[in-house]
């Protein structure tokens, strides 16, 4: 795209991008780490990522006050405007995603108060898709590829599947052992919360679909492009 | 450097002021003698012309006039010069306002000479070229400025207009003789063909007056009226030339204040004649007030020259009024 | 929504020099229509080939039409002097005539004898210059000098004048740029309540205030239309690189 004759504008947006790109990238190593936590019990590591939480909170906030003042003092229109609506809204999302981690983190520490349980497959998994989709929706953000954003919103079937999988594993061994009920729910909510990290996933990629095509997001839309992926 | 060329400036202008009215100041006062005075003929050669008439005082012969107000004795003989000491003794001489160097119209004698004649010719000259200049010149610029097309022959008539303000005006009176009397027929020194020259001479002046004042006013104002639907007509009669008018009334008093002070085209139309009675009409011969002094400053006696600075000092006054007029029009409607 | 003026085609030529290239708009009935673009881009020459102003300067010729009411406004019999009481026109900076306020409102209709009596004048002035919201503020003081007015105050007597010869079409050529941002917001204002009775026409430089003003705006680039439409969508989601280019201050 050519620059804009103002190069202070310019700098605005593109520091704007900064922004949303380092708080997706250290909301995709919370979860990393809360998710190791929960898989090696490590209590240190999960307390590291409920402390790291405010880091995000503060750049949600950077990112609102810089897109503010983009709107007060650029008067953005057209492809501009609907880039600082999307980066308002996907840094919304993305705050959500890293309480969700904070969640999954907690789990940890709660799973520490309680007696041993059998490991149960498929976490590592779930958490493969959504880390790889958060990933994908901020790429595409910054290059305002359409197709990769639905691509992205396509993967979130993939992380139902797999979620399914796991549910049907966890209720395996509370039905097949009471005492793991306990522990096997903590692990249900840790699976819930990577779950609902694929939905947040999906409504970045969906803010970056109409930041493109300037046009509310519809599903019929993105199943007629499912033949393109 | 500046200054001193403004001091030299006003230091001639002072003495060249100063010499005139020194000069010309006493024109406008006369000697008279008592009528009941004896040996009246001797000092005054016209006075069985005023005999008749029931006065007390009568007008003193110019050799008198110099005498009494300067102490010239010039053709006096010393006789004379006794009855004149005489007669100062007996209060029987005496120096009163000249009203006739304003009501007289010109004649041999210094001392009966007056301007009426030249001011009168020089009133009607100018009413005349004011009628054949002013809705002429506004005309032709109005013309010229809002209607004519932009093309080379109008770039040309633009052209030969602004040279024509520059002509020698004598030339304008060679085109007054050969046109207005050869060829038209018209009565030789006439104001009719004094003003129709003079006219014709001025036309360039307020032609060009006239269009540098109309393109003072904005465009934008024309647009205005334009865009509510107005004839190109009531543009130039509701708006242009209202605005323009200020700067067209002093062009058109500026030419005027010049023409009055024209001697050399009237000269070549036959002005230049002595006329002793004022004309009453547009057809008689007439003079105006230049060619009258210039009459007078040829004449060798020594009233004549009193007479010749007095009437100078009244051409001054009426060109300084014709001009203060013009100053305070424009002033009026700068405000 | 029915078009008031429908521009077909149109190519305008200033001697031998184009300055518009076959421009096709329409102009809804009783909206306001915003045209802009860089400067020298046609806008300024589109909209006074409405009222045939263009015809004043010399070697000005048109191809192509324009329709008023589907009436072609350059047809030779038109009266162009009848046509500027349907379309009247606002100036960038504001002229009122060198008169007294009345004077200037009443002008209009009286060298067009729209009115029978000078009670009937009087309320043809007070009329106009309350439509342009000026009535309050100047009514103690009708005969004195429009100058006197402040800059936004002579602009509005300026609408208040073109209004007055109950035009169907309002031009406005960049009403706002030489005006203070009040005595704007106050115009703009104005814009709207005027678009209940009129169609109008505006060329402005500020792209907020087309964006503010205007139901349609045209964007115009080296004499061609480059691309027109609904206000909203073309602030937002412009089909044209060149009016993206623009509206983001992208010149290239």
């Amino acid at each position: 795209m050519i620059q804009h004759t103002v190069k202070a504008y310019d700098e605005d947006l593109k520091g704007l991008s900064a922004l949303i790109r380092h708080m997706g990238e250290l909301t995709i190593e919370q979860i990393r780490k809360a998710t190791l936590s929960i898989l090696e019990r490590n209590d240190i590591l999960a307390q590291e990522v409920i402390d790291h939480d405010h880091e995000i909170n503060l750049l949600e906030t950077k990112i609102d006050e810089l897109a503010v003042r983009i709107l007060a003092l650029r008067q953005p229109l057209a492809s501009d405007l609907r880039m600082v609506i999307a980066a308002l809204k996907i840094s919304n999302q993305v705050e959500r995603i890293a309480d969700y981690a904070v969640n999954i983190a907690k789990r940890t520490l709660i799973l520490d108060e309680m007696p041993p349980f059998p490991q149960v497959e498929g976490l590592s998994n779930l958490v493969k898709i959504p880390k790889q989709m958060i990933e994908g929706a901020l790429t595409a953000f910054e290059t305002y590829d359409v197709d990769l954003a639905l691509e992205v919103w396509h993967m979130d079937h993939k992380v139902d599947e797999f979620y399914n999988d796991y549910l049907s594993k966890i209720f395996d061994e509370m039905i097949a052992d009471p005492k793991n009920v306990g522990p096997c729910t903590q692990l249900l909510f840790a699976a819930k919360n990577i779950e609902r990290i694929g939905d947040q996933a999906q409504n970045i990629a969906e803010a970056v679909y109409t930041m493109v095509t300037g046009k509310p997001f519809k599903e019929s839309d993105a199943l007629r492009n499912a033949s393109k992926i | 450097m500046g200054l001193l060329c403004l001091c030299l400036a006003l230091l001639f202008l002072g003495g060249i002021m100063g010499k005139i009215l020194y000069t010309g100041y006493p024109a406008f006062f006369r000697t008279e003698i008592a009528t009941e005075s004896e040996q009246l003929d001797l000092l005054n050669p016209h006075a069985r012309y005023f005999l008749n008439a029931n006065r007390k005082w009568i007008t003193a012969s110019d050799d008198v006039d110099m005498y009494y107000k300067h102490e010239l004795a010039g053709k006096l003989m010393p006789d004379q010069i006794k009855i004149i000491d005489s007669l100062k003794k007996k209060g029987q001489i005496r120096i009163v306002f000249n009203t006739g160097f304003f009501a007289h119209s010109d004649s041999r004698e210094p001392e009966l000479a007056g301007i009426w004649g030249g001011l009168l010719g020089s009133l009607l000259t100018l009413f005349i070229t004011f009628l054949t200049a002013f809705p002429i010149g506004i005309g032709t610029a109005l013309y010229l400025e809002e209607f004519a097309p932009k093309n080379r022959l109008t770039h040309w008539i633009e052209a030969n207009i602004n040279n024509l303000a520059a002509v020698p005006s004598i030339l304008f009176g060679l085109l007054g003789l050969v046109f207005f009397i050869h060829i038209m027929g018209l009565p030789r020194p006439s104001a009719l063909v004094g003003g129709l020259t003079l006219g014709l001479m001025s036309l360039p002046v307020i032609v060009v007056a006239t269009r540098a004042s109309l393109s003072t006013v904005p465009p934008t104002l024309k647009e205005a009226a334009l865009g509510l639907g107005a004839t190109p007509l009531q543009v130039l009669f509701h708006h242009v030339v209202p605005m323009a008018m200020p700067g067209i009334i002093t062009g058109v008093i500026l030419a005027l204040a010049r023409a009055l002070g024209e001697t050399a085209p009237l000269l070549m139309i036959g002005m230049v004649a002595f006329i002793a009675t004022p004309p009453s009409g547009f057809l008689d011969p007439a003079t105006v007030l230049p060619v009258q002094i210039f009459n007078w400053s040829r004449s060798p006696e020594m009233g004549f020259v009193e007479n010749t600075s007095g009437a100078i000092l009244v051409l001054l006054f009426v060109l300084a009024l014709l001009n203060g007029v013009a100053i305070l029009i424009r002033k009026k409607f700068e405000s | 929504m029915p078009l008031k003026i429908d521009v077909k085609n149109l190519n305008l030529f200033y001697g031998d020099k184009q300055a518009l290239f076959n421009v096709s708009l329409g102009f809804p009935e009783f909206q306001t229509t915003a045209l802009m673009g860089p400067s020298g881009c046609g806008k300024s020459s589109l909209l006074r080939c409405l009222n045939r102003l263009n015809d004043i300067i010399p070697n000005t010729h048109i191809q192509g039409n324009v329709l008023l009411d589907n009436k072609d406004i350059y047809a030779s019999s038109v009266d162009v002097v009848e046509l500027r009481t349907h379309v009247g026109m606002v100036f960038q900076k504001p002229n009122p005539f060198p008169r007294s306020i009345y004077e200037n409102v009443a002008y209009g209709p009286r060298i067009h004898n729209l009115f029978k009596d000078k009670t009937e004048l009087d309320k043809i002035v007070e009329k106009n210059l309350e439509w342009a919201g000026l009535w309050t503020e100047v009514k103690d003081r009708l005969h004195q000098p429009a100058t006197r007015l402040s800059g936004g105050q002579q602009q509005r007597l300026c609408i208040a004048r073109a209004i007055a010869v109950n035009p169907e079409v309002i031009l406005m050529d960049e009403p706002t740029s030489a005006l203070d941002p009040i005595a704007t917001a106050k115009i703009e204002e104005l814009i709207d309540e005027l678009r209940e009775k009129f169609t109008i026409v505006i060329v402005t430089h500020n792209l907020q205030q087309a964006a503010r003003v205007s139901q349609q705006t045209a964007f115009f680039h080296s004499g061609y239309l480059v691309e027109a439409g609904e206000t909203g969508r073309l602030f937002t989601m412009p089909q044209d690189e060149r009016t993206q280019g623009y509206i983001t201050g992208r010149y290239g």
